[in-house]
């Protein structure tokens, strides 16, 4: 028997349960895949750890609940550079295991990437389908980073500086010495590759400017000036390497800071504000690893605001009207936006070094002037060009950029003969990655091809046989490819040897007009009982890397399949101020070659 | 039977949860779906109906620069208008039926209601600009004065502010949308004189030079004014310095309103919003009581409108007339 007063409650308790049924629908769309409607955010990578936070708050919410028409929604977040992005969509992404999943909301560095493939789409012949003019998630300046004295032999902060300044000290053939310090060498610019990467794009962006006095309105006759290429060709010769992500130079200059050799690695990097103050808190690369104690470097850097005007890389967040892009991921898509513009959200982008891109919440800490960087800068922003101009910009640039010297150096070890994917090896994933790599090389630019594998041949050097001298890879690109496509594999795998012998080889015949690099992709473990002397051969490039009158050669590795020494790959890397490159799965080598050759 | 009274009482209470959540989440504000029809509203409306249109789901809403809506309506040469209310500002109430006339006999548009609200258009000047442009005008914010300093290509420098500042960089939107109508209204009563009808305007050489200038000078103007004023207040002032908008815009911003100060260039002129029915339309009419006796005044009013005070300026924007000529003569310059 249940009494009344029993059956009330009872009432009253199904009253209370089915009012907050709703809110315990919203909690169960913020698990894994939990069966809501998932919706995909391709972020550029130096918000992937924001972004990655404010989704999981955003799928625990009750904006989610329903988010997508009466679906929940889940937000996933991949990293995705910029340029490559791009690229991708301009393609229509196609889907696979390496490109991921084809995104509903993409947010490179900069709305300029925007531009470039609604340019890109419409020269096809497809509509364009990244929105125009989206409001800014966040706001970080392009400045040129220097070492605080280096900064201040220019007379920061009282003199503004500005390319011209850089152009000017570039071509001096007295470098550093000009300007009392001849301890410091050459001046040494660091820049990423506008093909891929938006501090590039805008630094590229903000020469042009540079070189024609303008502000604005950057025309083809502009870009087409002898004058300006001139200019352009003098910035660039001063470039160490290019690079797809400018943490590899930050990183690398930490590491210098550390050995006391910071100002002789490189004098000034194109970066964003947000990386300045990253790096003078002891986190070069903005990603804090767990058990990782930041120590802040010995020489801090300054954040140069171009006198010309520079760039603001505002975040926007794309809700893509692409053909996949459904209306109910739509929706979500648009409440999420809306999400991350919210006063509390947007109060996070401070912690990660940006400022907000809601002006309701004012820039405060750690954009200050004790990090490096002044909140009252940059006073002059330079426009962004019309996408038929920036397109040409970048297509320019593969002339007018430093040539490159390189020496490819691949693995035909026996472990290289492992199936890698249906019916393939991992040589010829490799090989097929290396021949489209090629391409990418301007015709004017040095390569030769290098084969290892123990016992190669009788004679020494028994390890290595050159297959192609370097050379113009113009003339010699179809030669190359061939004997890449005839590549079989052979023995064991002389790495540090090889390593070793590639490096002192670049050095002898290098070229002070070029970035002088060695690319080496193995898959395995130093294999080679008669140079086990890992040590010896780091000592060797260290030392042939350091100090002001070095002839540097970057040696840039490439980790290929599960079972490669990574760890290895990494110190003969860094030895050498290059960095290193993970393909631990064979079925991204052809991404990975992509990021390697960018850095020339 | 005292059972079955409980047992009838906890299902009402059940029945009364699951409809209140039903509510809650349907977003539903007013019993019955309120307003209904098809109502078009100018871009400075746009937060009032976005408000209304999520009060109001069976109401269907447009957003659109005023005059797109005046040369749509002139378009269809007496045709009925693709709405049954249009809320916009004047002057373009007045430009709508002027071009209409031009086409056709035939009226389409019924009487416009009075002003529902209105705002003064300002000058939005970064906090940290504003006293070197005020100090340039000598404190007396003409248009004539803030005209020849903001166009062609000035720079800072060159009125007293610091070399790194670079060019000015104003931001006026397209005279397509009515407050930048009524602000070039302003500019031309201030540098010619008291209600200049559209051939002095446009045989004046000095004016036309002015506003040549002023459109070269302007700068992203691809972005609407009440996003341009949200960039400057979020990126400073190296992008845009100076923005042309209504005062009503302020109100988003909250606290980050102080980054700008807003000037008044003399004279100063207002916008006016109202409401204009399609013509002998049962359902525009019930759409424009319907509106005019909700609480379609306090959305205005916590959108940034005035409601309560006497519009100041309306006596200082010229005739209709003379906007049409400002409008084409925009259009026409390089």
């Amino acid at each position: 028997m249940i009494g009344r007063p029993k059956i009330v409650a009872l009432a009253l308790a199904l009253l209370v349960a089915a009012s907050c049924a709703r809110d315990s629908s919203s909690a169960g769309g913020s698990g894994g895949d939990n069966g809501c409607r998932p919706v995909t955010v391709a972020t550029s990578p130096e918000k992937l750890e924001l972004l990655t936070a404010l989704a999981s708050e955003f799928n625990r919410s009750d904006a989610a609940a329903s988010a997508a028409g009466e679906e929940c929604a889940q937000v996933r977040v991949a990293r995705k550079s910029s340029g490559a992005a791009a690229d991708l969509l301009s393609e229509g992404w196609p889907e696979n295991e390496a490109n991921g999943p084809q995104p509903v909301i993409w947010s490179p560095a900069g709305s300029s990437w925007g531009a470039i493939v609604n340019h890109r789409l419409s020269v096809q012949g497809m509509e364009p389908f990244v929105p125009a003019d989206p409001e800014p998630f966040m706001l970080t300046p392009l400045v040129i980073a220097m070492p605080r004295p280096m900064a201040q032999a220019l007379g920061w902060p009282d003199t503004p500086i500005g390319y011209s300044d850089l152009l000017a000290l570039a071509r001096d053939p007295q470098g550093w010495a000009s300007k009392g310090h001849p301890e410091w060498g050459q001046f040494k610019l660091g820049k990423t590759n506008p093909n891929y990467s938006t501090s590039a794009l805008n630094a590229t962006i903000a020469q042009y400017y540079a070189a024609t006095g303008k502000q604005g309105d950057l025309t083809r006759e502009d870009l087409a000036r002898p004058e300006v290429e001139a200019f352009n060709r003098g910035v660039e010769s001063a470039v160490v390497h290019y690079g797809d992500i400018t943490m590899t130079f930050l990183n690398n200059w930490f590491r210098n800071d550390r050995r006391g050799t910071a100002l002789t690695y490189v004098s000034a990097v194109a970066v964003e504000e947000k990386s300045v103050i990253d790096y003078n808190r002891g986190n070069p690369d903005g990603i804090t690893d767990p058990g990782e104690e930041p120590k802040p470097p010995r020489v801090p850097l300054v954040a140069v605001y171009p006198k010309e005007g520079t760039l603001f890389s505002d975040n926007p967040l794309f809700v893509l009207e692409a053909p996949w892009v459904e209306p109910d991921e739509e929706e979500a898509a648009e409440k999420f936006a809306e999400f991350v513009r919210r006063p509390e959200a947007q109060r996070r982008t401070l912690e990660f070094g940006f400022r907000p891109g809601n002006p309701e919440v004012s820039t405060g800490a750690p954009i200050e002037l004790a990090n490096g960087v002044d909140p009252k800068q940059p006073q002059t922003t330079l426009r962004v060009p019309d996408p038929p101009i920036l397109v040409e910009i970048i297509e320019r640039w593969e002339q007018t950029r430093r040539g490159a010297r390189v020496l490819l150096v691949i693995d035909v070890s026996g472990s290289m003969g492992e199936e890698a994917g249906p019916g393939q090896t991992k040589l010829d994933l490799a090989k097929a990655a290396a021949i489209e790599a090629l391409e990418q090389f301007k015709a004017e630019d040095e390569v030769g091809l290098r084969i290892f594998s123990t016992d190669l041949r009788q004679a020494e050097p028994r390890d290595y046989i050159d297959l192609v001298p370097i050379g113009p890879v113009g003339a010699q690109r179809e030669q190359i490819a061939a004997k890449i496509r005839d590549l079989t594999p052979v023995a064991g795998t002389p790495l540090y040897t090889v390593a070793r012998a590639s490096f002192e080889d670049m050095k002898q015949s290098f070229d002070p007009d070029r970035i002088n690099a060695v690319v080496l992709l193995t898959d395995g473990r130093n294999e080679d009982p008669r140079n086990e002397d890992v040590e010896s051969a780091l000592r060797v490039l260290r030392a042939g890397s350091e100090g002001t009158s070095a002839a540097p050669v970057r040696v840039f590795t490439i980790a290929y399949g599960k079972d490669a020494d990574a760890g290895t790959l990494r110190r003969l890397a860094e030895a050498t101020d290059a960095a290193t490159y993970d393909a631990a799965d064979p079925s991204t080598i052809d991404n990975v070659f992509t990021a390697v050759i960018s850095n020339f | 039977m005292k059972r079955l009274g409980s047992l009838i009482l906890a299902v009402v209470l059940v029945l009364g949860a699951l409809w209140i959540r039903g509510r809650t989440g349907g977003g539903l504000l007013v019993a019955g779906g309120g307003l209904d029809g098809r109502l078009t509203c100018s871009t400075e409306l746009r937060r009032a109906c976005e408000a209304l249109s999520e009060d109001h789901p069976r109401l269907r809403v447009k957003v659109e620069p005023a005059g797109v809506t005046a040369e749509a309506i002139a378009a269809r040469r007496g045709a009925a208008p693709d709405f049954d209310v249009w809320l916009t500002l004047q002057p373009y109430g007045g430009v709508a039926r002027e071009l209409l006339g031009a086409t056709t006999d035939r009226p389409v548009l019924g009487t416009a209601s009075g002003a529902l609200a209105h705002s003064r258009i300002g000058m939005y000047v970064h906090e940290s600009r504003a006293q070197t442009l005020s100090t340039h005008c000598q404190g007396q914010m003409a248009w004539g004065c803030v005209l020849g300093a903001i166009s062609g290509g000035q720079t800072w420098d060159n009125i007293g502010g610091e070399e790194t500042w670079g060019p000015i960089k104003p931001h006026i939107d397209d005279p397509a949308e009515a407050s930048a109508l009524l602000a070039l209204g302003g500019a031309a009563v201030g540098l010619i004189g008291e209600n200049p009808d559209g051939l002095t305007i446009r045989e004046n050489a000095d004016f036309a030079t002015a506003l040549s200038s002023l459109k070269r000078a302007r700068t992203r103007s691809e972005l609407p004014a009440s996003a341009a004023l949200a960039r400057m207040l979020a990126v400073g002032p190296s992008e845009i310095d100076i923005v042309v908008a209504l005062t009503a815009e302020r109100d988003r911003f909250g606290d980050a309103a102080s980054k700008a100060r807003l000037l008044y260039p003399a004279p100063v002129v207002s916008a006016q919003v109202v409401a204009v029915p399609r013509r002998n339309a049962e359902v525009a009419r019930d759409l424009m009581d319907a509106l005019l006796a909700s609480r379609f005044r306090e959305t205005l009013e916590s959108t940034g409108w005035d409601v309560g005070s006497p519009a100041t300026g309306t006596q200082n924007s010229p005739s209709v007339g003379a906007h049409i000529t400002l409008r084409d003569m925009w259009r026409e310059l390089p």
